[in-house]
Order: structure tokens, then sequence, then C-alpha cells
């Protein structure tokens, strides 16, 4: 009885308190605030092209295993509220360390794509401290195109996938800079292909750098990653266990410029072995054979992107953005006549949209995505016409619903 | 990657350089080759006339000539986010401009980020300048422009706690105790009398501490439990 009524007084006292926003739950007497945030997310999506082979399997996230199932139709319409998000956060402001915030949010693309929850960002940051799972340190952001697909064009660094379980510091430097130093889990998601029998060995945690240097014309930031690919093969009859690991680095310019009310952004990156820090495809190989013992294949990528949009008036906003990935020719790449998402050697997107604003909240986007992909070698993927041909090209429409509560 | 294409990109950044516009000043001009790097400010200067001890009150929050922010609230933040670091009544006046705001606001990865860039300056009755600063904050973790530029204004109210001196931080420590004392647990203020509560909301209001929208709400609310 106490209970129940001291829990009923507290969500009284704390409704009574509500400041501004409706969602916003302020307690006083001690300074926090605790929002209750998400939005709803309609993508419609009408693609045509080579569904089985080729262009959509590269493809980033959530449309790529779609796109790629043998035997699908080369025309489809999907519907999908997966990028859809809740969450929960709170701030408490403090003079001493400052502020103190946590974040819990999800969106729907469990395993049960579609309704099943999927943990985006478990995280708290005390002052310069970030601990958590959230987006690395390695993403940009600030420098990422405005687009409508949740899955992202391709070559942008990670786009916002490879949030990771970290610690970070970020350094205030003069003229308006910053320094951020993260260590971020990487076991299991370093992109790593194992031959059977061997197990992963991940010990060594990733380390990023990110300096940006900020001004109202916009901003640059440079990036370094070096990521450890480690290996084990556990003790068998007649061998003792073996262990070892290799490193691999990438780097990354990006940034964007003010243009009045336009904004350009940009970002390159160039990695070998990094996983979805970078493209997410084709990054390393571990094999042990008597040939080649204790070996650990690192393979490169380069991804591009350049973005402008246009604000047309206080409610009509556009996009015109391109990038592109290229992968280096590798020993685990197939140059046979069939093109998959393992051995295509480089994508091109081409995207065009436009944004309606309704009001702060809810938003309505419309866009052209025309994409070409080019296999390695002699391989040749599958047109619409059934034919082989030396590249496969997808366009795309998308249409998405935003209403942010 | 074609090389001719990345050579074509970096002349293209670096020739929009020059473009680029200058970066606005709205401190006296013998001022900036004074300015230090800060503890956590990016840039101040403090006279040795400057008595942290005596500490500031709030005065004007204004934008910086020819600057239309795309989020005009963001104004009424300033003085709830440096309420906790002010002394109503001070003869010693804090004044900021707002010289710079970025936002970022991408629908399908989720991503809002809000930057901000103040100067500062602290002067005393007679108009002397005992204190300026400036400085830079942004945030990209909360869940809209709005949020994070509110967390801004709180890394600007930390920064310059850190940077006013010991005895201003000293003095600042003394005045939060008796309010932390007095508040253990989060139904403190609940358990005031309601017109107790008014009578505070009151004084917040005439000392400039909170906005009169905020007061009107919160009066609102209060009343409601009358």
């Amino acid at each position: 009885m106490s209970r129940t009524h001291n829990l009923t007084t507290a969500l009284a006292a704390l409704l009574l308190a509500a400041p501004a926003s409706a969602y916003d739950l302020q307690t006083p007497g001690n300074d926090t605030k605790l929002s209750i945030y998400g939005f709803v997310y309609v993508l419609g999506q009408y693609f045509q092209g080579p569904a089985q082979n080729g262009v959509g399997s590269l493809q980033q996230g959530l449309y790529k295993n779609v796109l790629s199932q043998a035997g699908s139709p080369d025309q489809n319409i999907l519907f999908s509220v997966q990028p859809s998000r809740f969450g929960v956060s709170t701030l408490t402001p403090s003079t001493e360390w400052g502020d103190f915030t946590t974040k819990l949010e999800f969106d729907l693309n469990g395993q049960t794509a579609g309704t099943a929850f999927h943990l985006r960002h478990a995280v708290g940051t005390v002052g310069a401290w970030t601990f958590g799972h959230t987006w690395s340190n390695w993403v940009d952001l600030d420098a990422g195109a405005d687009e409508v697909d949740w899955a992202g064009p391709v070559g942008q660094a990670g786009w916002d996938t490879p949030r990771r379980p970290q610690v970070r510091y970020t350094w205030s430097l003069p003229s308006s800079s910053t320094f951020a130093l993260s260590v971020e889990n990487n076991k299991g998601l370093d992109g790593d292909t194992f031959a059977s029998g061997i197990q992963e060995d991940g010990k060594i945690p990733t380390v990023v750098g990110a300096y940006t240097l900020n001004g109202s014309w916009g901003h640059i930031g440079l990036r370094a990653i070096a990521i450890s690919h480690g290996a084990y093969v556990p003790a068998a009859s007649g061998a003792g266990s073996q262990r070892w690991q290799k490193e691999s680095y990438g780097a990354q310019i990006s940034g964007s410029a003010k243009l009045a009310k336009d904004t350009l952004v940009y970002s390159i990156y160039d990695g070998t072995g990094i996983a979805d820090w970078g493209y997410g495809l084709q990054s390393a190989t571990i094999s042990n054979t008597a040939a080649s013992p204790k070996a650990i294949n690192l393979y490169r990528n380069i991804g591009w992107l350049a973005g402008y949009t246009h604000v047309f008036t206080d409610r009509v906003r556009g996009n015109l953005i391109a990038s592109g990935v290229n992968f280096s020719s590798n020993s685990s790449i197939s140059t046979t006549n069939s093109a998959t998402g393992t051995d295509i050697k480089s994508q091109i997107d081409y995207i065009a949209n436009v944004y309606y604003t309704f009001n702060p909240k809810t938003q309505l986007g419309f866009e052209f995505v025309h994409e070409v992909a080019t296999p390695f070698g002699s391989g040749q993927v599958l047109g619409n016409d059934g034919n082989q041909q030396n590249s496969a090209t997808e366009n795309k429409l998308e249409l998405v619903y935003q209403a942010k509560f | 990657m074609n090389k001719g294409f990345l050579n074509s990109l970096i002349f293209l950044l670096a020739g929009l350089t020059p473009a680029l516009p200058a970066e606005v000043r709205t401190l006296p001009a013998e001022v900036y080759p004074l300015l230090k790097t800060g503890n956590k400010l990016a840039k101040v200067w403090t006279s040795p006339a400057w008595d942290g001890a005596k500490g500031f009150s709030l005065g004007k929050v204004d934008l910086a000539p020819g600057l239309v922010p795309e989020f005009p609230k963001v104004l009424s933040f300033f003085p709830q986010g440096l309420q906790r670091l002010a002394v109503p009544g001070s003869a010693n006046v804090l004044s900021l401009t707002l010289v710079d705001l970025q936002t970022v606001d991408h629908g399908s990865t989720g991503y809002y980020s809000a930057a901000i860039a103040v100067e500062g300056r602290i002067v005393d009755p007679n108009g002397a300048l005992l204190v300026a600063f400036s400085t830079r904050a942004q945030s990209s973790l909360r869940e809209s422009v709005e949020k994070n530029l509110e967390a801004d204004v709180d890394t600007i109210a930390w920064s310059l706690s850190k940077d006013l001196g010991k005895d201003f931080f000293r003095a600042l420590e003394a005045r939060s105790q008796p309010a932390k004392d007095s508040a253990p647990e989060a139904s403190v203020e609940l358990n005031l009398d309601p017109k107790a509560r008014l009578l505070r909301l009151e004084d917040l209001r005439q000392n400039g501490l909170i906005t009169l929208d905020e007061y009107t709400e919160r009066k609102e609310a209060i009343v409601k439990t009358l």
C-alpha cells in the first residue's frame, strides 16, 4: 500500500511538474529531465533491376537480403516500418562534471524484421566522456547525406551502422576544434570470415581517433581507425592451442560547407579490413593450412560520397547525392560468371530527392535512386532481359512518411 | 577509385574555401589578442579586477548581426541553462551574443546535431570589462535539434564555471549546497505548499531566471493543484 502510494505520488508529482513538452518529465529538486521520444517511419519502395543477382545485394542494411533472394522477381514493391523508433533519454546538468545524459533507443529492425525491437543506443555521457553502445567515433554523421532510404548510400563510411559499445573522451582544442579518442568493441563485429575450426579471438578493441575543425562555414573531419583481427584454434590431439592476429587500418576525410542556406557534404575513406566501419563486405578471411599457416588476408575498399542540399522554401528542400565504393581484387573473390554480394568490384549510386515538411514533426519525402554495379574480372551479371551483361543497373523510387512524437 | 576523380574532388573543396564567411566578432577589438585558451572555454580573458566570489547576474542574450537562427527558441535556453551560475542581484552582469548556430536533422538515421558558438562578457556596474570569452559547443547524442541545443547551453554553462576561477567555483558550490541538502529526494518541491511554490516561481521570474512562457506554464500547473 505504502509503496503503491509512494509510486502514485511520485508519478503525479512528475506529471504536475512537466515543463513545455508533453513528453518531458522533470523531477524538481534534482534537475533531471526525462524525455520519451521517437518517430513513425513508413517507407515505400518500388525497384526495378536484377533482383536475384548484383546490385541489390550490395545495398547496405535492411534491403540487401530481400533484394538478393534468388528467384525473386525483378520488380517489386515493398513497404516497411522498420526504421520507426522509440527511445527514452535523461539529462542532468551539473556545473561540476558537465551534463550527465543517458539514452536508450530501439528501432524495429529486430530478428523478426518489422515487428521486433532492435537496440540502437544504450549510452551515457558525463561531460566529455561517453560510455556505452552508440555510433562509432569513426562515423561523421554531420557529413552524412540527407537520404530517404534507410539503407543509406553506398560509400558513405558506415552510414549509421557501426554502433559499438565503447568508451570515448573528447578534448576541446583551440580554434573550435575537437579531438575524440575511443576504444570500441570489435569482437564478432570486425567482418572476419573464418575457415572451419578457427574461432575469433578478439582481445584488442578497435581504436578510433577523430579530429574535427568547426566553424560557421561548416566543418572538416579527419579520422583514423586501427582494428585488430585475432584468431584462435583450440588445443587438439597432438597440438596445443594457437593464437595469431594482425592489425588493419583506415583513414577518412569528411566535412560540410555552408553555402547560404544550402549545404555541401562530402566524405572519402580508404581502409583495409575495416569491416562495416567501411563497407562491411569482403573485409578479411582467416585460414590456417599447411601451405599457408596462420593466414589473415585483409581486403581493401574505398568509399566516397558527395551530397548537396538545397533549401527551396521553409517547407521544401531537396538533395542531389552521388556516392560509390570500390573493392580491391583479392583471393576471396570469385570471378565466375555470377556476381554476388561478395564479388562486386564497384558500385555507384546517383540519388535525387525532395522533402516536404508539414510541421516540425512531420515530413514526406520522395526519392529516385539509380545504381550501377560492376563485377570483377570477366564476371557478368544477369540483366532485366535475362542476358548476361558487364554491369547491372537498378532504379528505385522511394516514398517516406515520417512523424515524430 | 579513379585518381582523376579524387583530384577533382579535392580541387572543388579547396576552391570553396575562399568563399567561406569570416567568423563573426562582437567583443571589443582590443580584447581578441588577450584571449587565451581556457580550461574548458575555447578562449577566455579575465581582468585582474574580476572577483569570482561576487559572481554575476544574467544580462542580455542576443544574436549577432545578420544571424537568423532556424530555432528562435534557442535564446530562451540561455537563462535556464545559466541560472545555476548566476547570483541574482550581483552588480556584475554577464551578457552573451550568439554568433553561430549549425544544425543537422536527418530523418532516415534519426541523427540530430546542433552546434552553437557564443561570445560573452562580464562587466562591472561602470561598464568596465571583467571577463571576455568565446566558445563553441556541439551535441549530437540527443533526440532532436532542440534537445541538442539545450545540451549545448548546459555545456557552455559548465565550461564557464570551470574558467571563472577558484573563488567563483567555491562560491557556486556553496550556493548550490543548501539546495542539494534541502532536496535529497525528488519530492521536495512537490511537498511544498502550492502557494509557497507560486512565491518561489514569482521570485524566479523577477530575477530573470525563467522565461515568461515558462513562468506562465509552470504557474498554470501549480494553480491546478490549488
